[in-house]
């Protein structure tokens, strides 16, 4: 069993037009510019390039729609923690985020020819209620996973295709995800920062503890889907950056140095021992 | 092995700039946004914050410049023994993302060492995983 992701369904109804609405307000404050010209894009690049995009893009459409999963579930826990109402707001914006990055992505894909679609797991994604910690506990983990581990690596993979991709509306798509990547990245690292001290030093023992899972099963995610083949030509290449496609042994890489040079590093400012946490972290099955 | 971004200075640089980039949301030191506190990321502050990160003062113009560098010519792809990569990509409306997707997919690129329809499409996040290291 399977469940529909369609970038394209219900937008011509009354829920589109909301939702057109709450991303308009979105868009003015953030001061985004319109979506460049997309009507010879499809003429610009071979059939082969363009299916690779046509893939590379639906499957981005699809984990980052799972993505939003992920934020409301993670409002569940900031709720049962007794969070500000303005921290549930700003979880609930960010679950908002990934469905308009989910629709940024299947833009991409219609311009290339193909169809905004696809079927993904029945059951989305959502955060764990981790046992034997408080609210708060649990969710400074799930915070800690989410904005200090994950969107951090993605500001670094985002970042760095958008430094190469030259094709105008993959740029323009990939500047409205990378600014919302920051903001989501930040508040992981924000909310770490202020809840750990707060938990007690027990609470740093079982964090270091869980640190080891949690960077064995992010290293496990990142190599799905940052697959590794044989080069292809340079020219080749030229255009999959030009469209945002990445090489992924330079991912691989640049995930290793982000979390080598950058995560540890400040999670150790932190007080946590992620250093000992990294190198002996459990491996998992990618 | 020399890593190739060494050699490329557009790699180089992008690499550079990702890293600094992932540096300068690790180290941002907003006001307290824990439990029972105020946090102030709005959509106008996200913004800001994100346009205040070192990398993206830098980026635009090497971009414009790199925008020379693209390849316009076609060159054929080996993509054909990436068919039955394409058998399950029909119009969009196959299984994208599952278990038998993603194994479809890492078997043809096994046999024909090609990234296939896969690109790097790890953006997350990933779900959060248990302390047993299930996901929820």
């Amino acid at each position: 069993m399977t469940r529909t992701v369609d970038a394209e369904l219900g937008a011509a109804g009354v829920f589109g037009a909301e939702h057109r609405r709450l991303l308009g307000y979105l868009q003015r404050a953030r001061g985004d510019g319109p979506a460049p010209e997309t009507s010879a894009l499809r003429e610009r690049y071979t059939d082969d390039v363009r299916a690779t995009a046509v893939g590379t893009w639906r499957l981005r459409m699809v984990n980052e729609h799972r993505s939003s999963g992920v934020f409301a579930g993670l409002h569940g826990a900031m709720m049962e923690c007794g969070s500000a109402f303005a921290v549930q707001t700003t979880v609930l914006r960010m679950a908002l985020d990934e469905v308009h990055h989910a629709e940024l992505c299947g833009r991409v894909v219609a311009a290339f020819g193909g169809a905004p679609r696809a079927e993904a797991e029945a059951v989305p994604a959502s955060v764990p209620r981790h046992t034997g910690v408080s609210p708060l506990e649990s969710a400074m983990r799930n915070a800690l996973f989410v904005g200090c581990l994950a969107e951090t690596v993605a500001v670094a993979l985002v970042s760095h295709e958008r430094s190469l991709a030259t094709e105008p509306l993959v740029r323009w798509t990939l500047d409205q995800i990378l600014g919302d990547e920051v903001s989501h990245a930040r508040f992981g690292w924000t909310f770490v920062r202020d809840a750990l001290p707060g938990l007690g030093v027990e609470a740093v023992v079982r964090t270091n503890a869980y640190l080891r899972v949690a960077f064995g099963y992010l290293e496990a995610a990142e190599h799905t889907f940052l697959p590794v083949a044989d080069d292809p030509s340079a020219e080749l290449a030229a255009q999959r950056e030009a469209l945002g496609l990445c090489r992924g042994q330079d991912a691989r890489d640049l995930f290793a140095d982000t979390v080598r040079t950058v995560i540890v590093p400040q999670l150790g400012e932190l007080g946590l021992d992620a250093a000992s946490a990294w190198s002996g972290r459990r491996r998992m099955a990618a | 092995m020399v890593h190739p971004d060494a050699v490329n200075p557009r790699h180089a640089e992008a690499r550079r700039r990702a890293l600094l980039a992932a540096a300068a949301v690790a180290s941002f030191a907003a006001g307290a946004a824990g439990c029972g506190a105020a946090v102030s990321l709005s959509p106008g502050d996200a913004a800001s914050a994100a346009d205040g990160a070192p990398v993206q003062a830098a980026v635009d113009a090497s971009s414009r410049d790199a925008a020379a560098d693209a390849g316009a010519d076609v060159v054929a792809d080996a993509a054909a023994s990436c068919d039955d990569c394409a058998l399950l990509l029909p119009n969009g409306t196959l299984p994208a993302c599952t278990p038998a997707y993603l194994a479809c997919l890492r078997d043809v690129m096994t046999r024909t060492g090609q990234g296939c329809t896969l690109a790097c499409a790890a953006w997350g996040p990933f779900a959060p995983p248990a302390m047993d290291g299930a996901e929820a």
